[in-house]
C-alpha cells in the first residue's frame, strides 16, 4: 500500500468553509464576501449545500463565525431595516447617556415654581414638571444613570451567573443539583417582588436598587448559563479533549467557556431591556434613586399625579423607557436570530 | 406515573419551604428594626422593647425561624405591624383581588395572543404578520405601570369609557363572600354588580396582559411556523387538507404544550407585575399590601405575601406539569419510562 | 500488511461489558455482555450497524460512559477503578479519533494548540519542544507547519481528520481507538485517511481498535474482527476466518452488503442476498 499522505494538495475534498449561499451572503459585506469566495472557489462541489450549512451552524465554530458575521451584518448595508433602526437607537442612547448632562438646556435639578407644569413649547420642548424643571433636561441627565444602572445589573448578574454555573459544572453531581435547585426555588419569586423587598430594606439609593436587582436576577441567569455550558460540554471537541486527559478545570477554561461565551453575551444583551423596565417599575414603587434624581422611572412616578392636567410630565419619561427597552430588546433579538438558523425565517 | 406525581408534589412543597427560608433570612440579614416600626414613631425605648418581646424578636434568629415555620403550618402567619391585623386576615382580603386581576389578565392574554399569533404565523411575512410583530415588540417593551397610567388617562379620565380606579363603584359592590368580585356578584345574582366589577377590571387587566401577551403570541407564532414547516404538515397539505385546517388542527395542537408552560411561568411573574398595576388603579390587592409592608419593614406581612406569591407560582407550575403529562404523549412517555424524570 | 507478532499478549481486555440506557422498568440494553481483547500490535475491527452498541462500547472504554457491569482492563489497570496515576497513564497511552471531524476540533483553538494539547497535558515538554513535535506530527500526517496558526474552520473534512489523527498520535500512545473515523467523510477521501491510519499503525507499531459499520472499510485494515449485533458480539475471529467462512447469519448479511466491482458476481450475490432474506424472514 502506498501512502498518499505526502500530497495533501491533491485532495479533491469538499470545502468546509461556509459557501456564500443566498441567505448567508445577505449578512456579509461585499468585501468580506469576495474574500470568502476566493478562499472557497476551488472547493465548493454541488449538492453539499444544505448539509454543509446545517453542519456549519451546528458546530460552535459556525456559531463563532456566525456572531462575527451577525455583528457585521447588523452594521452592514443589507441588514434588515428594523435591526438597523435598533442599532441607531441604541447608539443614540449611549451617546445621550454620555453627553446628556452637557447638552441639557436647563439645570435639571433647579426648582422654579413660577414655571411649573408648562406645556411643551419652543422654550421647553417637553414642557416642565411640577417644580418647574425642564423635562427634556431631566431626561437627558437621567439617561446616563438609568442605562448605566441597567447595564451594571446585567453585567453583574452575568458575571455571577458564569462563575456559579462554572462552579456547578466543576462540582460533583450532587452539588450541581443543589445549586440548580436553589436557583429554581429563588426563581419561583418574581424578580419584581424580591428586588422590591431587598431594595426597600437597603434604603433609597440607586446602588441599593442595583444590588437588589442583582440578587433577584442571578438565579435565572445562572440557570441559563448552566444550560449553555451543558450544551457545550456535550460537544465532540470537549469529549475529545477529555479522552486526551485534560482535567475538568482545563476543559472548562480552554474548551467550554470560550465556546459558550457567545451565547452568554447574547443572553445578556437580551436581559438589558428587562432590567431597564424592572428598574423603572421599582423606581415607580418608590425604591430607587431618591428625589430630585432624574432617574426615568422616578420621573414617571413624580408626574403621575398631574397626568390629567399635564400629560407631558409622565409621558415623555415613559416613552424614553419604552424606546430604550424596545431598542435593546430588538438588538438582542437580532443577534440571537443570526445565531440560530432555525429562527432565521421566523 | 403516580410516583412521578407524588415526587412532583413533594418537590413543590420543598420549594415553598425553600422560598420561605430564603426570604426569612433575607429579612434578618438586611438592616432595619421591625420592633421600632411596630411600636410606632413616637414610641419610647420601653415600648420598643415591649414590641420586640411581643413579636418574638428578642429570641435567637433560628428560634424565630422555627417559631414562624411552626405557626405557618398551623395557618398563623403572625400579626402585621402596620395594620395590626392578623396577616392571614389581611391576605384573605387582598389575595382574591390580585388573583382575580391576574386571572382576567391571563384570559385577555390568551384571547388576544393566540389568535394573533396564529394569524401572524398563517400569513407569515405578509402585512398582518409584520403589523402583529410590531405590536408584539411594542407590548413587550412598554413598562406596565406607564401603560397603565396612559390607559387610565385616555380611556378613563378623557373618554370616560371605564372607571378610573378601585374595584367597584360606590354602593355597587356585591356582598363579600369569596373576595372575587366577579364570583360574588354572580353568587348574589346581580348582573349590574357583575358588569360594574368587570368594568373596573378591564383597564388594569389590559395593562397587565401587555408584556405577557407579547411573549405568548411570539411563542405561538414561532411554534406554529416550526410546526407548519414539518413534514407531517406538508403531507397533510399535499393530501388536500385546507391550509387553515392544517394550521388549527396540526399546528395549534403541537403548540399547546409550550404555550401552556409559558402561561404557567407567567402566572407567577404576573403577580409581580400586578404590584404596579394595582398601585396605578388603586386596587386593594396583595401588591399594594406588599409594597406598604416592605416600605414599613413589616416583616410578617412581607413573609406572608412572599409565601402566597411563591405558592401561587409553585402551584401554577405544578398544574402545568401535570396537565402536560396528561395531554402530551411524548412527555407522558418520557416520564413513565423515567428517562427524564 | 502488518506483520504482527504471533501470540502477542492482550493489551486491552473487555469482559462481559454491559451498558443500559434509561431507568425504571423500561430500559434499553445497548451493550450486552460483550467481551473481546485487543492484542499488542494488532488492528481489531469492531463492526456492526448503527445501534449495534459499538460506539457505546468504545465510549465505556474511554470513560465517556459509565458501564453497568463487566471489567475493562488496560495493561493490568482496572479501568473502572483508576487511581490518579493510572488515569494519567491510561489517558496518555490510549488516544482516540472521533467520528465527526467537523465537531471534534475546538473551533476556538488554532491547529497548533489543538495538536499540542495532549503534550501539554501528558508530558513535561517545553513549549518550543512541544512546537517542534507538533510540526513533526503535522508533517507526518501530510500537513505543513504553515497550518499551525489556522483555525479548524479553514480545513476540509479530510484535513480535519488528519489533524485529529495528529492530535491522537502526538504524545506517542500505544493504543489508538478510532470511532468510525471515515464515515463522515466523502468517499473519495476515505481511502486517503484509511491509508494514513494504516501507515501510522505500521510506522509507530500501534495497536488499533477500529470501529466501522460495514465490512468493506475494515477488510483491508484489520487483523481480527468482532461483529456486533444489537449489543451482542455474535462473531469474532481473524480476518480470513470472518471473510472466508462467516459463521453467523448476520455476518453473512453484512458481507453480502459489501459491493464488488464484478457485474456477474454481483448478480449472483444479489440472488443469494434475496435467498438469505427469505430464509431469515421465513
Amino acid at each position: 500500500m502506498t501512502s498518499l499522505t505526502r500530497n495533501p494538495g491533491a485532495e479533491p475534498e469538499p470545502a468546509l468553509e461556509p459557501e456564500p449561499g443566498p441567505e448567508r451572503s445577505r449578512l456579509l459585506e461585499p468585501a468580506a464576501e469576495a474574500e470568502r469566495e476566493s478562499i472557497d472557489a476551488e472547493f465548493v462541489p454541488a449538492g453539499t449545500r444544505g448539509y454543509r450549512r446545517v453542519n456549519e451552524w451546528l458546530t460552535p465554530a459556525g456559531l463563532g463565525a456566525g456572531i462575527s458575521r451577525g455583528l457585521r451584518g447588523l452594521f452592514g448595508r443589507r441588514a434588515p431595516i428594523v435591526d438597523r433602526i435598533a442599532i441607531v437607537i441604541v447608539l443614540a442612547l449611549v451617546v445621550v447617556a454620555i453627553i446628556g448632562p452637557f447638552i441639557a438646556p436647563y439645570d435639571p435639578y433647579l426648582a422654579q415654581p413660577v414655571d411649573a407644569l408648562l406645556p411643551p413649547s419652543a422654550a421647553h420642548w417637553m414642557g416642565t414638571d411640577d417644580a418647574g424643571r425642564d423635562v427634556l433636561s431631566r431626561l437627558l441627565t437621567g439617561a446616563g444613570t438609568t442605562l448605566l444602572a441597567a447595564i451594571a445589573v446585567v453585567v453583574l448578574t452575568t458575571v455571577i451567573g458564569v462563575v456559579v454555573a462554572s462552579i456547578a459544572a466543576l462540582s460533583p453531581r450532587a452539588v450541581d443539583t443543589v445549586i440548580m435547585r436553589v436557583c429554581d426555588i429563588a426563581m419561583a419569586l418574581p424578580a419584581m417582588v424580591l428586588a422590591l423587598g431587598i431594595a426597600a430594606a437597603l434604603g433609597p439609593s440607586l446602588g441599593s436598587v442595583v444590588v437588589a436587582m442583582v440578587i433577584a436576577m442571578w438565579p435565572g441567569t445562572t440557570r441559563l448559563v448552566r444550560g449553555i455550558l451543558r450544551v457545550t460540554m456535550s460537544s465532540a471537541y470537549v469529549e475529545s479533549a477529555r479522552v486526551t486527559g485534560v482535567s475538568k478545570a482545563g476543559l472548562l477554561a480552554r474548551h467550554v467557556l470560550p465556546n459558550s461565551m457567545d451565547s452568554v453575551y447574547v443572553q445578556a444583551s437580551m436581559e438589558i431591556s428587562g432590567a431597564i423596565v424592572l428598574m423603572a417599575g421599582l423606581a415607580y414603587l418608590g425604591v430607587g434613586a431618591p428625589p430630585p434624581s432624574a432617574d426615568w422611572g422616578a420621573m414617571v412616578a413624580q408626574g403621575r399625579e398631574y397626568i390629567t392636567t399635564a400629560w407631558w410630565v409622565t409621558t415623555f419619561p415613559g416613552l424614553a423607557i419604552t424606546i430604550a427597552a424596545i431598542a435593546f430588546g430588538l438588538l438582542g433579538d437580532a443577534i440571537r436570530v443570526r445565531l440560530d438558523p432555525s429562527l432565521r425565517r421566523r | 406515573m403516580a410516583i412521578y406525581v407524588a415526587k412532583r408534589v413533594g418537590l413543590a412543597i420543598l420549594s415553598v419551604w425553600g422560598i420561605i427560608t430564603i426570604v426569612f433570612f433575607l429579612t434578618k440579614l438586611i438592616p432595619g428594626d421591625a420592633a421600632r416600626v411596630a411600636a410606632g414613631r413616637t414610641a419610647t425605648a420601653d415600648q420598643i422593647a415591649q414590641a420586640r418581646e411581643r413579636l418574638g424578636l428578642d429570641k435567637p434568629v433560628l428560634e424565630q425561624y422555627a417559631d414562624f415555620l411552626a405557626r405557618a403550618v398551623r395557618g398563623d402567619l403572625g400579626q402585621s405591624a402596620s395594620t395590626h391585623q392578623n396577616v392571614v386576615t389581611d391576605l384573605s382580603q387582598t389575595v382574591p383581588v390580585t388573583l382575580q386581576l391576574v386571572l382576567v389578565a391571563m384570559l385577555f392574554t390568551i384571547v388576544i395572543a393566540v389568535p394573533l399569533g396564529t394569524l401572524a404565523a398563517a400569513l407569515r411575512d405578509k402585512a398582518p404578520d409584520v403589523a402583529a410583530r410590531i405590536l408584539f415588540v411594542l407590548s413587550g417593551g412598554v413598562p406596565v405601570f406607564w401603560l397603565a397610567i396612559l390607559l387610565q388617562w385616555l380611556f378613563a379620565s378623557n373618554l370616560g369609557w371605564f372607571p378610573i380606579s378601585g374595584s367597584n363603584a360606590f354602593g355597587a359592590a356585591p356582598p363579600d363572600v369569596t373576595g372575587f368580585t366577579l364570583v360574588d356578584s354572580a353568587i348574589a345574582g346581580d348582573p349590574a354588580a357583575f358588569a360594574d366589577s368587570f368594568e373596573h377590571l378591564v383597564l388594569p387587566a389590559l395593562a397587565l396582559s401587555a408584556p405577557f401577551l407579547s411573549t405568548v403570541a411570539r411563542n405561538v407564532r414561532s411554534n406554529l411556523i416550526g410546526a407548519l414547516d414539518t413534514d407531517y404538515v406538508a403531507f397533510a397539505v399535499s393530501k388536500g387538507a385546507k391550509p387553515f385546517r392544517v394550521v388549527v388542527h396540526h399546528g395549534l395542537r403541537s403548540t399547546f404544550g409550550s404555550t401552556l408552560t409559558i402561561i404557567g411561568m407567567q402566572l407567577g411573574w404576573m403577580m409581580g407585575a400586578a404590584l404596579l398595576v394595582e398601585t396605578v388603579f388603586a386596587l386593594p390587592g396583595i401588591g399594594v399590601y406588599l409594597n406598604q409592608a416592605v416600605l414599613n419593614q413589616d416583616t410578617f406581612a412581607v413573609l406572608g405575601c412572599v409565601l402566597v406569591i411563591g405558592v401561587v407560582f409553585t402551584v401554577a407550575s405544578l398544574v402545568v406539569d401535570l396537565i402536560q403529562i396528561g395531554t402530551d404523549p411524548r412527555v407522558r412517555a418520557s416520564y413513565t419510562t423515567g428517562a427524564t424524570a | 500488511m502488518s506483520s504482527q507478532p504471533l501470540a502477542s499478549r492482550p493489551l486491552l481486555t473487555v469482559d462481559g461489558l454491559v451498558k443500559r440506557f434509561g431507568s425504571g422498568n423500561r430500559t434499553h440494553t445497548a451493550v450486552d455482555k460483550v467481551s473481546f481483547e485487543l492484542r499488542a500490535g494488532e488492528v481489531l475491527g469492531l463492526v456492526g450497524e448503527s445501534g449495534s452498541g459499538k460506539s457505546t462500547t468504545v465510549r465505556c472504554l474511554m470513560g465517556l460512559e459509565r458501564p453497568d457491569a463487566g471489567t475493562l482492563d488496560y495493561d493490568g489497570i482496572n479501568l473502572r477503578r483508576l487511581t490518579y496515576a493510572q488515569q494519567r497513564r491510561f489517558r496518555s497511552e490510549v488516544q482516540m479519533v472521533f467520528q465527526d471531524p467537523y465537531s471534534s476540533l475546538n473551533p476556538r483553538m488554532t491547529i497548533g494548540r489543538i495538536v499540542a494539547e495532549p503534550l501539554r497535558v501528558n508530558t513535561k515538554l517545553s513549549s518550543s519542544a512541544r512546537r517542534d513535535r507538533v510540526v513533526e506530527m503535522l508533517e507526518l500526517v501530510g500537513l505543513g507547519a504553515e497550518h499551525l496558526d489556522r483555525y479548524p474552520r479553514s480545513f476540509s473534512g479530510g484535513q480535519r481528520q488528519r489533524i485529529a489523527i495528529a492530535r491522537a498520535l502526538v504524545s506517542g500512545p500505544r493504543v489508538l481507538v478510532c470511532d468510525e473515523p471515515v464515515s463522515a467523510l466523502d468517499v473519495s477521501v476515505q481511502a486517503q485517511v484509511l491509508n494514513l491510519l494504516k501507515d501510522m499503525q505500521e510506522k509507530l507499531s500501534l495497536s488499533v481498535l477500529f470501529i466501522a459499520h460495514d465490512l468493506a472499510v475494515v477488510r483491508y485494515l484489520c487483523d481480527r474482527l468482532v461483529i456486533l449485533q444489537n449489543g451482542v458480539a455474535v462473531e469474532q475471529g481473524s480476518r480470513d476466518e470472518v471473510y472466508g467462512d462467516p459463521q453467523h447469519p448476520y455476518t453473512r448479511a453484512l458481507l453480502e452488503a459489501v459491493p464488488r466491482a464484478d457485474p456477474a458476481g454481483e448478480r449472483m450475490r444479489r440472488q443469494s442476498r434475496l435467498e438469505l432474506i427469505e430464509t431469515r424472514t421465513a
